[in-house]
């Protein structure tokens, strides 16, 4: 495990301390994850990278408190998660986290601002209001005369954009992405990809993506690489960089 | 999460699986019929044998008698009458009992109006109490706290009033053609006055010569009592003020120079009214425990009432089988509906949908299911029973209605769809509030 650079002034949002995950599967138990530690800073695009069995899933769950870890602990500020309930836990998703799905998950009898508003439903807020912060964000998102469509009346591409526009309309601190462009084409990808991250740096939230693919990673500041459950290396990205992967591809 | 938006994704969520929805809602919709018209048959029952009963006596009255012969019993005079009169749940409290007035010698008093004498019941009674024990006024008013020596006869009373000279019994109010003969005398009108009667025999049985004079008391009678086939069998009565009537008593004794002791100033039957017939066996044991016999039609209705409430619990435990069907099709909806939106469930939870509203959600579409159920019930039920009340009276005759149902019966059918919809919904909203979030992404 190689750690290339470390940086030190900025502010950590999620500490990870000994992760470990064990399934048992029958007889046999499976390590998900052996050891993770890791920090994820405020405002960072972070990408967890690694091949399918490499444990990704895994440690977005752990992250995400979807999933308890065997031991260790993840701490998002001040509050470790993996000693909260699941009702404390729904409430703390609906405070501070985001999440985005490969398979876009709207609800398909809600209209695009309905599915958009339904966070802010959970919450509490009133029609009007919730309304209003849907709209202005498909409007960021480019859906603003995609408003009424269900979502069987619309691409792959709209939809994660008003998947993206809902993990967002709450204003969490942390996103999560699973694959969340895992069902589109190259270049929807690339529209979905530049969505996020220029909403992430507007708000300066925390994204935390999971994806197989290098050119998915290269948009975070840094890539984790998972391997067999244990970190292989983390990578910063920096601008030139990415840019240059760019270059290299056009 | 507000209600509003619970109420909108309840309906939304019922609407997009219409044809499941509509089949449960039929399911309880059944339920609730059957249970609210077997019901009603028997709430119908139970009224129309009330009505027989309430037809041919007065179910709120109970009658108290004095006990005879036994020096030790309880007293019923005016103190016990008190007594009576402050139980709680009494309307009023009168002494009753009946006189013989005739134009013969043995008759103690007689009332006479000009060549008219009186021939009849005379009922001894608390006048003031008339109203409350439910007499109607036909004319006249009621007597007032100044009316003196009051009498008061009910509509066909005065036709007791017969010619002496040409009669020795009254012939009743009708003729022989069936009309109703002009009254003998007006009391409203005509000046009517009584007397005690000196009775006393020689040993030959002659009637002894009075010395003295007997004072003439003039009556006041200021309004006439309606009839009422539900009181005192419908005959023609004079109604006189009990306490005039113990006046009138002590001077007879006075006159024929008898002695007259404690108990010859004991009432011999007081009536009780009670404010509801509910009342009326807690009132009756109260007075029963002061020492009195009593009697009331209670005894006979409750046990009616006991077998009319019997019949309304197995007449709605039957309806309550189909109930019970569709609470299991409430249940097996829920259940399905769950199944299919599993990973909708796991969504909402990840994206903030708290474990309470879950819940809430599903038991608000169970409850939905239940309450739409229980109206359409409803109003089948009140189609249907109308239906039966058209049919059972052209069969059976006019009886009155066969299926009744009052407001109370609509408000339980109402509360109860709904509360088996809640209840069947319990335990498939525990199972949506236990799907794991992450399971529901996973599952692809």
């Amino acid at each position: 495990m190689e750690e290339v650079v470390s940086n030190q002034d900025k502010k950590v949002i999620i500490k990870v301390e000994g992760i470990r995950k064990v399934y048992n599967l029958g007889q046999e138990k499976v390590i998900a994850l052996d050891n993770i530690d890791l920090d994820i800073y405020k405002g960072e695009i972070l990408c967890i990278f690694g091949t399918s069995g490499s444990g990704k899933s895994t440690l977005l769950n752990m992250l995400a408190g979807l999933e308890k870890p065997t031991r260790g602990s993840v701490m998002i500020g001040k509050t470790d998660i993996t000693k909260l309930n699941e009702s404390q836990l729904a409430l703390f998703r609906q405070k501070h986290i985001g999440f985005v799905f490969q398979s876009y998950n709207l609800l398909n009898i809600m209209t695009s601002l309905e599915n958009v508003a339904m966070p802010l439903m959970f919450k509490g807020i009133d029609k009007k209001t919730r309304n209003r912060a849907a709209k202005k964000m498909l409007k960021e998102v480019g859906l603003e005369n995609r408003l009424n469509h269900k979502p069987n009346q619309m691409s792959g591409g709209q939809q994660q954009r008003v998947g993206i526009a809902r993990a967002f309309v709450g204003n969490p601190k942390i996103v999560f992405a699973d694959e969340p462009t895992g069902n589109l084409d190259s270049k929807t990808t690339i529209e979905v990809m530049e969505l996020m991250c220029r909403m992430s740096k507007e708000h300066e939230q925390t994204i935390i993506l999971v994806s197989h693919d290098p050119e998915i990673a290269n948009y975070a500041d840094r890539i984790v690489h998972l391997i067999d459950g244990n970190i292989k290396s983390i990578k910063v990205n920096d601008k030139n960089n990415r840019n240059e992967g760019k270059e290299n591809e056009e | 999460m507000k209600i509003y938006d619970l109420f909108r994704l309840c309906v939304s969520n019922l609407w997009k699986r219409k044809l499941r929805s509509v089949l449960t809602v039929l399911g309880v919709m059944i339920g609730t019929t059957s249970i609210v018209v077997m019901i009603s048959i028997g709430v119908g029952l139970e009224n129309i044998q009330e009505e027989q009963i309430s037809s041919y006596m007065d179910i709120t009255t109970i009658q108290v008698y004095r006990t005879w012969g036994d020096e030790n019993a309880a007293k019923l005079d005016e103190e016990s009458l008190g007594i009576i009169k402050k139980i709680d749940h009494v309307k009023a409290a009168t002494p009753y009992f009946s006189y013989y007035f005739d134009v013969g010698d043995y008759s103690n008093y007689r009332m006479t109006s000009g060549r008219y004498t009186y021939s009849g019941s005379v009922y001894v009674v608390d006048l003031s109490m008339m109203a409350d024990l439910g007499y109607e006024l036909a004319d006249g008013r009621w007597p007032t706290a100044k009316d003196e020596n009051v009498i008061m006869f009910n509509e066909n009373g005065p036709y007791n009033f017969i010619d002496s000279t040409k009669e020795t019994w009254s012939s009743g109010a009708y003729d022989s053609q069936g009309n109703k003969k002009p009254l003998p005398v007006d009391p409203l009108r005509k000046r009517i006055s009584m007397q005690v009667q000196y009775n006393q025999f020689d040993e030959t049985g002659n009637l002894k010569t009075y010395s003295g004079d007997i004072r003439q008391h003039k009556l006041t009678s200021p309004g006439i009592i309606k009839g009422d086939s539900s009181k005192d069998y419908g005959q023609a009565i004079a109604y006189i003020d009990y306490k005039f009537f113990a006046n009138l008593k002590e001077e007879y004794y006075k006159v024929n120079g008898l002695k007259m002791t404690n108990n010859d100033k004991m009432f011999d039957q007081v009536y009780v009214k009670v404010d509801d017939i509910e009342n009326v066996a807690d009132v009756e044991a109260q007075i029963k425990e002061l020492g009195f016999d009593t009697w009331s039609a209670e005894q006979m209705r409750g046990q009616m009432s006991d077998m009319m409430q019997t019949v309304q619990l197995v007449l709605g435990a039957l309806g309550a089988v189909s109930m019970l069907v569709a609470a299991i099709g409430i249940a097996n909806t829920m259940v399905m509906s769950i199944y299919e939106r599993t990973r909708e469930i796991g969504v909402m939870k990840v994206i903030g949908c708290r474990l309470g509203d879950i819940r809430a959600m599903f038991l608000t579409e169970a409850a939905c299911i239940g309450m739409i159920g229980g109206i359409c019930g409803l109003i089948l039920s009140h189609s249907l029973s109308i239906v039966v009340n058209i049919v059972m009276s052209s069969m059976m005759g006019s009886t009155g209605d066969i299926s009744q149902i009052p407001l109370w019966l609509d408000l339980l059918g109402f509360g109860f769809s709904i509360l088996v919809g809640i209840i069947s919904g319990i335990s498939p909203a525990n199972r949506a509030v236990k799907i794991s979030a992450l399971s529901a992404i996973r599952q692809e």
